[in-house]
C-alpha cells in the first residue's frame, strides 16, 4: 500500500522525512498506530510521534520478515510442484496439487498464529514422503516437531529423544493446537 | 572372517548419503549440516549399511559416488531405537559388498496396517538421523554435485 498519510501541523524537515519514509509501506495496523499518535498532537509533540515512529518500525520489520517468510515458503512450494513420481529414487510418490493446498494452508496458519503470538519463527525444512504427503521440520535443540501433512488430514510428530517409545509422540494434528505444539518446541517445559 | 557372524553391538556402521540437494537427504541451515530422516529412506523399509569392520574403517568406501557423505552409526544405538530389541542390524553380505547389512524392524509386517508400518519405519528414520548428526558421526560431508 503506497498511500502518504498527512503530517497535520508537524513542520519539522527530520520528522517530515522520516514520517514520509515510514507511510510509504504503511498497513492498516501501522496507521492505526500514526493515528493515536496523531490523536495526541494537537500540540505537537515528539513523544507521539517517537511512540508511533518506533512502534511502527517494529510492526514494519515483522511484516518485511513475514513477507520474505512467505515468498520463502512459496518456493519451497513452487520446488514441491514440480517433483514427479519416484523423485528420490525410492518410489516415492509426487505430492497431489490438494496436498500443496492443504499444507500450504497449515503452515501458513501456523506462521500467523506463531509471529501474532509474539513468537519467533524459524524456517521449517520441507519436503515430501513416500506417499506424497508435504512434511514440515522444525529444529529446536534436542526438540523436533514434524507435520506430515495429506491431502485431508495431517499428523504431528513430537521428538526429543531416539527412543521411540518413550521419546517420540504421533497424533493427529488439530487446528487449534498449532500453537501449543510451537509452545512446546520453543519453551524449555516438559 | 566369516561375514556372516552376528553383527556384534559394538560395530560402527556406514551409511551414505546422496550428495544431491533434490533427494532432501542433509540440509544446510544457517551454515549448519543437517542429515535429514529422508537419508535413511528405502522402498523395502530396510536401510542398507556397511559395517565398518569389513570396510577397514574407510567410510569413503562406502560412497555410492565421490559427492555422497557418510554417516557413522553405533549398532547399540540403532538397536536402542525401540524397547525389547524390535529393531536390529543383519548382515547381509552380497557378492559385490561382503559388509553390507540391513537395519530393519523386526516384524514390521506383523502391524496390522501399511499405515503404522509406514509410521513405525517414519519414527526408525527420524531416530536414525538423530543418531547420524550427534558430533562425529558425519565422517564425509556430502556435497552438491
Amino acid at each position: 500500500m503506497n498511500r502518504k498519510i498527512g503530517i497535520g501541523s508537524w513542520r519539522d524537515n527530520r520528522l517530515e522525512s522520516e514520517l514520509s519514509r515510514f507511510c510509504d509501506e504503511t498497513t492498516q495496523v501501522q496507521k492505526d498506530i500514526f493515528s493515536l499518535g496523531m490523536l495526541y498532537s494537537d500540540t505537537p509533540t515528539i513523544i507521539p510521534f517517537y511512540f508511533a515512529t518506533e512502534t511502527t518500525k517494529n510492526y514494519r520489520t515483522q511484516d518485511q520478515k513475514l513477507y520474505q517468510y512467505e515468498l520463502w515458503l512459496e518456493n519451497q512450494f513452487d520446488d514441491l510442484a514440480q517433483l514427479e513420481d519416484n523423485w528420490d529414487e525410492h518410489d516415492s510418490k509426487k505430492p497431489t496439487d490438494l496436498t500443496l493446498i492443504h499444507a500450504k494452508h497449515v503452515i501458513n496458519t501456523l506462521l500467523g498464529v506463531v509471529t501474532s503470538a509474539g513468537y519467533q519463527w524459524h524456517p521449517p525444512f520441507i519436503s515430501s514422503d513416500e506417499d506424497g504427503n508435504v512434511t514440515a521440520v522444525w529444529y529446536d535443540g534436542e526438540r523436533q516437531l514434524h507435520f506430515q501433512i495429506g491431502e485431508d488430514q495431517a499428523e504431528f510428530f513430537r521428538v526429543w529423544g531416539t527412543n521411540i517409545n518413550n521419546e517420540m509422540e504421533v497424533n493427529f494434528l488439530l487446528p487449534n493446537s498449532y500453537i501449543e505444539h510451537w509452545k512446546w518446541l520453543v519453551i524449555d517445559e516438559c | 572372517m566369516n561375514v556372516k557372524e552376528l553383527v556384534q553391538d559394538d560395530e560402527e556402521l556406514y551409511r551414505s548419503v546422496r550428495g544431491n540437494l533434490k533427494y532432501k537427504e542433509y540440509s544446510i541451515q544457517n551454515g549448519k549440516l543437517r542429515i535429514e530422516s529422508a537419508a535413511f529412506m528405502d522402498r523395502y523399509r530396510k536401510p542398507s549399511v556397511d559395517r565398518a569392520k569389513l570396510k577397514n574403517f574407510e567410510p569413503h568406501l562406502s560412497q555410492q559416488s565421490p559427492t555422497d557423505g557418510v554417516v557413522s552409526l553405533k549398532t547399540i544405538d540403532v538397536r536402542a531405537a525401540v524397547d525389547g530389541h524390535a529393531v536390529d542390524v543383519i548382515a547381509d553380505p552380497t557378492s559385490q559388498n561382503p559388509a553390507h547389512a540391513k537395519i530393519l524392524i523386526v516384524d514390521l509386517e506383523l502391524l496390522e496396517s501399511k499405515s503404522k508400518q509406514k509410521k513405525a519405519f517414519k519414527l526408525l528414520r527420524i531416530a536414525l538421523a538423530i543418531l547420524a548428526n550427534k558430533n562425529g558421526c558425519i565422517k564425509i560431508e556430502p556435497k552438491q554435485p
